[in-house]
């Protein structure tokens, strides 16, 4: 197309050569304006003390650039609260599970105190029920490793050193299938236990409980609290506070269940038990009893 | 203008109208949502649903259509000429047409309640991707047929000015082609291998900066055809000429230039930047102001011109001896009041440090509805009043109803838009679908979103209007008059520096500030490591 076009007579080029010229003059300079600013008077007078190179390279957003190193002592005292991590390996694990294999090990392992349902058959025991598959692989990996402590770990441990990675999948994903028998729904004992299961307290930095463990939004590991049995999640709550389980990443838990009072847990475990049938003859009597 | 184009540009901007009034009742079912009323489908899954289906339609379906629409109008009408290509036309319009029922298709089943906006890891179904990609792929089309249209008429007539009209087109085209290569290598290599399933992970940072690449630039491909409108059609409507060509050519250019190395201010609280190129492309953005300041001030004096022709005295006289009753005239003047508005919101989000407080609370969403929706909208309204006729060959019985429509949508915005900025302000966090009034930290907002529940419907109202008066045209009598006539300048240019004339030196502009403002950006994505993002599939979690 170029060779197309008629040849540009000289009084053409000298119209256009100053729009060139010009145009061109203006925005780079600006952009060079821009640049001065943005990497090198700005920064350095934010964070005095950088040269002009720091400076430049941090704007850049050079990740670490001119920042300490850690203090070597802290960094080899930090183990990981876990060892799971949802890698896009985990998760073609859980999503490539069998659901029938995993009912054979909840056949001969589980059964006794979770039942065939993941209703626990003893209120201590958790009910499994209504957990993610993600959920309960990470607290069986935590147990296996020994990164889950407190409570009935020392039982769970043992179990979890008898299969690998693929069993606990594939039970995971099983007991992550049952459909539960009954809808539930959350006993109010008090206005200020709704709220802090709904709302939180922000005073105490407190967020609230349905952020994460409503079933959805959440971390993908958290368990969902609703119809859960009431003494474990009591238990599981002193433990955390105790510190005495501590596999829950970033401290999230230990930090919450640090800051709650013995009536607080104690409410908030009722409120999540929960309804009444079977999985709850427990929580009614308690709720029963607290009214 | 040639009878055969008729029937092509009646089907863009058919297909544009009725997306947005299909849009506006979802939009006005989601401002009661929100409130403290009863909506008819309350809850998140039907709340997602509808404003994804809203987004898409309002945002890449309206415009796109119109703006594809408008433009065969300008190449056949300002040109004087067949268009070049008009299977190729009809072909880019079945393509968009395709695309968005795939689109509507994926939200309306639930398979893409991800909004609009491409944000990963979150990921729909593949079809509402594919289906925006054909979108895009029809305007490919368009954008081909402009350059051509424009290429071909002057070498018809070598030496000569191009019409403004489709130099200001052309410039939309030329930008709209910059701007949706980052949307494409997003989707193409990103996001569409993720909601396919053939990827588990995904560079969520790059992919955001290849998105804010586009979604800065898409807002002024919306804006031109509003300001085609002013410099081309208001001065001729208002009985008056234009300023200055050479500042409305100038004025597109700009926009050609700073819409695009700017897009970054979208990701000022993003943690994968650093900076120094988020402060860059701040000051760049700071430049888009202007060429709407230079418009403010030409359009004005057109005006001015046209008011002291029509015997206006005095320093503001002139204002009062405008033809008000002409819709075009009146749309613009309401278009001002909100671009005003509307603008000075725009600093706030642009400024570095303001935006953190505004960043995903409802004044975002207020802010683009003021000036997309009421300032942009309210020319799309105006400027099919002024089309319709030669597109019909027929005129509307009266102007009573369409200064009615204006109107109504004017205030509609402006009492949807206004208390929803100040809700922003108290916190009000956008893509929400409901809140708990009970809750006393927020229950001052209830009488806030009540009155702009009330504009939404008045909007709705508008919306319908503007379709009931567009029916109105095709049944009016017929006139037989088809010529379309644009405004002419105090000073209609005779020779102009090829600067002026065409695009090539901008091109290589566009070309170094694309490269200094995002070639480091992105290119850190591929030596910097970060962890990858695991991708999660509505279709999945549904």
């Amino acid at each position: 197309m170029v060779e197309d076009r008629p040849p540009v007579p000289a009084e053409r080029e000298a119209l256009d050569r100053p729009w060139r010229i010009w145009a061109s003059v203006a925005v780079v300079s600006f952009v060079l304006l821009a640049f001065l600013l943005g990497f090198l008077v700005v920064p350095e007078r934010g964070k005095a003390g950088f040269d002009p190179f720091t400076a430049m390279c941090r704007a850049l957003g050079i990740p670490g650039f001119g920042r300490e190193p850690p203090e070597s002592p802290a960094a080899e005292r930090a183990a990981p609260a876990s060892e799971v991590a949802w890698t896009s390996d985990t998760r073609r694990l859980l999503a490539s599970a069998d659901v029938k294999q995993g009912a054979q090990v909840a056949e001969s392992i589980c059964l006794p105190c979770h039942g065939m349902d993941g209703v626990g058959t003893t209120p201590i025991y958790p009910h499994l029920v209504r957990q993610s598959a993600a959920a309960i692989f990470k607290q069986m990996q935590d147990y296996r490793s020994g990164k889950r402590q407190g409570a009935q770990a020392a039982i769970m441990t043992a179990f979890a050193q008898m299969l690998d990675d693929r069993q606990i999948a594939n039970v995971a994903a099983y007991y992550a299938s049952q459909r539960p028998s009954q809808r539930v729904r959350p006993i109010a004992t008090s206005p200020a236990i709704v709220e802090l299961a709904r709302i939180g307290d922000p005073a105490r930095s407190l967020p609230p409980c349905e952020a994460c463990h409503a079933g959805s939004g959440g971390p993908i590991e958290a368990p969902v609290l609703l119809g859960q049995s009431v003494s474990y999640l009591e238990q599981q709550l002193q433990a955390f506070a105790s510190g005495e389980r501590r596999n829950d990443i970033f401290a999230r838990m230990r930090t919450i269940a640090q800051q709650l009072t013995p009536e607080e847990i104690r409410g908030l475990s009722l409120y999540y038990s929960a309804g009444s049938g079977t999985e709850n003859t427990e929580s009614d009597a308690t709720a029963a009893m607290l009214r | 203008m040639k009878q055969r184009a008729e029937p092509l540009i009646l089907a863009h901007l058919w297909v544009a109208f009725v997306a947005f009034a299909i849009a506006s009742v979802m939009g006005a079912a989601q401002m009661l949502s929100r409130s403290p009323l009863t909506a008819p489908a309350e809850g998140p899954e039907a709340y997602f649903i509808s404003v994804t289906a809203h987004g898409t339609l309002m945002a890449y379906v309206l415009p796109t259509l119109f703006v594809m629409g408008f433009g065969y109008f300008v190449a056949t009408t300002a040109l004087a000429r067949p268009l070049p290509g008009l299977r190729a036309a009809w072909l880019g319009f079945w393509l968009a047409l395709v695309g968005t029922l795939l689109a509507a298709l994926a939200v309306v089943t639930g398979r893409a309640t991800v909004l609009y906006t491409f944000y990963p890891p979150l990921t729909g179904s593949a079809l509402y991707y594919l289906g925006l990609v054909l979108v895009v792929v029809g305007s490919w089309i368009w954008i081909v047929l402009m350059i051509l249209a424009m290429r071909e008429w002057k070498y018809e007539n070598p030496g000569r000015p191009v019409p403004l009209a489709m130099f200001a087109t052309v410039a939309n085209a030329v930008m709209w082609l910059w701007t949706t290569a980052g949307v494409a290598v997003e989707l193409l290599f990103q996001v569409i291998p993720a909601a396919l399933g053939w990827k588990d992970t995904i560079d969520v940072g790059l992919s955001r900066t290849l998105f804010s690449w586009t979604l800065h630039a898409i807002v002024y491909f919306w804006l031109i055809p509003a300001y085609i409108a002013f410099y081309t059609m208001l001065p001729q409507a208002a009985g008056g000429r234009l300023y200055s060509d050479t500042m409305g050519r100038i004025v597109f250019i700009l926009f050609l230039l700073y819409s695009l190395p700017v897009g970054m201010h979208h990701l000022f609280m993003d943690p994968g930047h650093g900076t120094g190129f988020k402060f860059l492309q701040m000051m760049l953005t700071s430049l888009v102001t202007v060429p709407t300041l230079l418009t403010i001030f030409t359009i004005a004096a057109s005006l001015e011109i046209a008011g002291r022709l029509r015997g206006g005295k005095g320093l503001f006289g002139w204002i009062a001896a405008l033809p008000w009753h002409r819709p075009m005239v009146l749309a613009a003047g309401l278009s001002f009041v909100m671009l005003g508005l509307g603008g000075f919101g725009g600093l706030v989000n642009m400024g570095y440090g303001m935006n953190a407080m505004v960043h995903n609370t409802s004044w975002v969403t207020a802010h683009f509805h003021l000036i997309f929706g009421g300032s942009v909208v309210i020319m799309y309204f105006a400027i099919a009043y002024e089309i319709w006729p030669k597109l019909t060959g027929r005129r509307a019985v009266g102007t009573g109803a369409m200064r009615v429509q204006l109107w109504t949508w004017f205030i509609g915005v402006l009492v949807t838009t206004l208390p929803w900025h100040a809700l922003g302000l108290g916190g009000q966090p956008r893509r929400v679908a409901t809140f708990d009034f009970s809750e006393p930290q927020i229950a001052w907002w209830a009488p806030w979103i009540l009155v702009s529940t009330v504009g939404g419907a008045l909007m709705l109202a508008s919306a319908l209007l503007f379709i009931w008066n567009l029916v109105g045209f095709h049944r009016g009598p017929a006139t037989g008059e088809r010529h379309m006539t644009y405004a002419l300048a105090v000073h209609p240019p005779m020779h102009l520096p090829r600067a002026l004339n065409g695009f090539a030196l901008w091109n290589w502009l566009v070309l170094f500030l694309m490269v200094v403002a995002y070639g480091y950006p992105i290119a850190q994505f591929f030596f910097v490591d970060g962890p990858p993002a695991l991708i999660q599939r509505v279709t999945e979690a549904g």
